[in-house]
């Protein structure tokens, strides 16, 4: 499991970044307003979270103004994108182990139709 | 956080919820719905390219004086570079690559996500210049490789399954497959010979002999279109599963 962790960002490893990046990768780019309806965060909330991402270079923020109203779109980075393909990767294996493991702990269910046969 | 510290239990849960939260952004994304429809109606617009010109006492299809077409020189309206049908063709793709682009960037600003249109616009727009320019300059196989100057069509299928990986729509991608499969008599059978083989003959076919192979497709699509508008729901946002 170590091995897989230490290729894991610490940045990224945190439930709503995780959100934030996952939902970028998805399009061109996504505007605050929708990362915050999606993942129901506080503005401020938000914003901490993305300045976090920015500062670690995996995502850009552009701020703009469509006609007198200000607006943020968030865009994924190459960096991102690898951040994200791996930390998707390391928890995808996990499940797949947990769900392997599951099924080798469960005992093999009765065919249904078939009749026990009595001892002796 | 550390991963050795998450939990399996919680590692699912992230697990599920960014797969949710994934799919919601691909619905909210999508709108492959107008390019189709745009097609369609470019397709059905192109028809009156495809009348037959009669001639002689014969009453015979003359290639080279047809009806809208210049420099119908060949069984391939598109290679008379220069013909009509050519800058139809092109004019139209621009048309409906133009308002794509102007679409989803309407819808991104709308719905807050962007979704991305330059792998349909790229490919149709290299491949149309590439068939339309290139192919009739060079000429012949491999760039005509129909006989009723429909190739246009098989580039608005490829476009279209361009726009379906670029959207990971499942319901696009099988529509356009479709629709490649419905082209291809046009482009090789003639579509008035298949339903000739059903019984479907009419007195004055040779006029409208080519036609079938455009108003087919094109109907079609903008039947594809209406599915595909139908298919894509709105969903509720999922933020509270996300963090549920």
């Amino acid at each position: 499991m170590g091995d897989q962790s230490s290729e894991l960002l610490d940045v990224v490893h945190q439930r709503t970044r995780l959100g934030i990046l996952t939902l970028a990768l998805e399009g061109k780019s996504v505007q605050f307003g929708y990362l915050q309806r999606v993942l129901e965060l506080t503005p401020g909330n938000l914003g901490r979270h993305l300045l976090v991402l920015e500062e670690a270079k995996l995502i850009k923020v552009t701020k703009s103004f469509e006609g007198r109203k200000p607006s943020t779109s968030i865009s994924i980075t190459a960096a991102g994108r690898k951040a994200l393909r791996a930390e998707i990767f390391a928890l995808k294996s996990i499940v797949t182990r947990v769900e392997r493991a599951e099924v080798e702990r469960t005992p093999a269910r009765q065919v249904p139709g078939l009749i026990p046969l009595p001892n002796g | 956080m550390s991963f050795d510290t998450i939990y399996p239990r919680e590692a699912r849960e992230i697990w599920d919820s960014t797969k949710r939260l994934r799919e919601e952004a691909r619905i909210a994304r999508r709108g492959g719905w107008f390019p189709v429809l745009l097609f369609g109606v470019a397709a059905l617009g192109s028809s009156p390219f495809y009348l037959a010109h009669l001639c002689g006492s014969e009453r015979e299809i003359c290639f080279s004086d047809s009806a809208l077409t210049s420099d119908f020189a060949t069984v391939h309206p598109v290679t008379g570079f220069g013909g009509w049908l050519s800058v139809y063709w092109m004019a139209a793709s621009a048309g409906v690559f133009g308002l794509t682009v102007g679409y989803y960037h309407h819808r991104g600003r709308r719905t807050g996500i962007q979704g991305r249109t330059w792998p349909m616009v790229g490919t149709g727009a290299v491949m149309i210049a590439f068939v339309l320019m290139v192919g009739a300059w060079l000429g012949g196989w491999p760039f005509f490789i129909g006989n009723f100057g429909t190739e246009p069509l098989l580039i608005v299928g490829i476009s279209l399954l361009a726009l379906a990986r670029t959207e990971r729509s499942g319901t696009l991608a099988v529509l356009a497959l479709t629709y490649v499969a419905i082209v291809v008599p046009s482009l090789f059978y003639n579509y008035i010979n298949l339903f000739g083989r059903f019984g479907l003959r009419s007195a004055d076919e040779v006029k409208w002999s080519f036609l079938p192979n455009i108003l087919v497709p094109g109907l079609y699509l903008i039947g594809a279109s209406l599915v595909l508008k139908r298919s894509t729901r709105r969903r509720r946002p999922t933020g509270g599963e996300f963090f549920g």
